[in-house]
């Protein structure tokens, strides 16, 4: 408890937004192609826990087979188990579990445990990548780039995650191209 | 090749990250930490959790 006290005063606020993803992703299989969506439905999904499929896709506002999508990647990665609706016996209830759990529950200290503040996070950095199905390693680059400030390519690569190497080179590349990350070549023209 | 976010990214997530996160440590804190650390050759100094409480958390 110290240690993750120390932490938090020691950090800066871009480390915290690292250490928040890095929390997400473990929450999220060790997945860093995770849709910033999908880590949405997750937090929803623990934070209204005993919910259906229904309750997610009202309050989220998700199409259904978006959402059907997710959940399936959710269940069968063992983040999250259904169980029989006390209420409704076609319904499936759903709760969040596992190591989920625990990263889920480590990334909510940085918001007083609150699971609005991180959704509300998560949505705020998705709307500055401006793409259309943001990833967490999106998310990672960008929040280690603010950190760094200005950092060679390699060293970007080497915060990111275990991931085959060709991705979070593609990932880089396209947020260059969509000029939210500057190289030294972009920057003179 | 050095890489680094663009002006209208970086205020953005500069606003972002200080709206859920604050400002990030305080020098005084630093000097602290950095004290207690030295003293209890620790990496949880006891003392610690009395430097940081209402201010900070």
């Amino acid at each position: 408890m110290v240690s993750y006290l120390a932490n938090r005063v020691m950090t800066t606020k871009g480390q915290k937004a690292c250490m928040v993803i890095d929390h997400l992703v473990e929450a999220l299989a060790g997945d860093p192609s995770s849709p910033l969506r999908r880590a949405i439905i997750l937090i929803d999904i623990d934070q209204h826990s005993g919910s259906t499929q229904t309750g997610v896709m009202e309050r989220l506002s998700i199409h259904k087979s978006a959402l059907n999508r997710e959940i399936e990647w959710l269940f069968n990665y063992g983040c999250i188990v259904m169980r029989n609706s006390e209420h409704d016996g076609r319904a499936k209830s759903l709760e969040v579990c596992g190591y989920s759990k625990t990263g889920l529950k480590t990334a909510l200290r940085y918001f007083e445990n609150d699971h609005e503040k991180l959704k509300a996070f998560l949505e705020d950095v998705a709307h500055v990548l401006k793409q259309e199905k943001p990833t967490l390693r999106d998310a990672k680059i960008v929040t280690a780039l603010f950190e760094m400030r200005s950092a060679p390519r390699q060293k970007v690569v080497d915060s990111l995650y275990n991931a085959p190497i060709t991705s979070n080179h593609r990932a880089i590349n396209k947020l260059i191209e969509e000029g939210i990350v500057k190289t030294d070549e972009s920057r003179s023209e | 090749m050095n890489l680094d976010l663009s002006r209208d990214v970086d205020s953005k997530l500069n606003r972002i990250f200080g709206e859920y996160f604050g400002g990030g440590p305080s020098v005084s804190n630093v000097l602290t930490f950095n004290s207690l650390a030295s003293v209890h050759k620790t990496a949880e100094p006891p003392a610690f959790k009395l430097s940081f409480d209402a201010a900070t958390l």
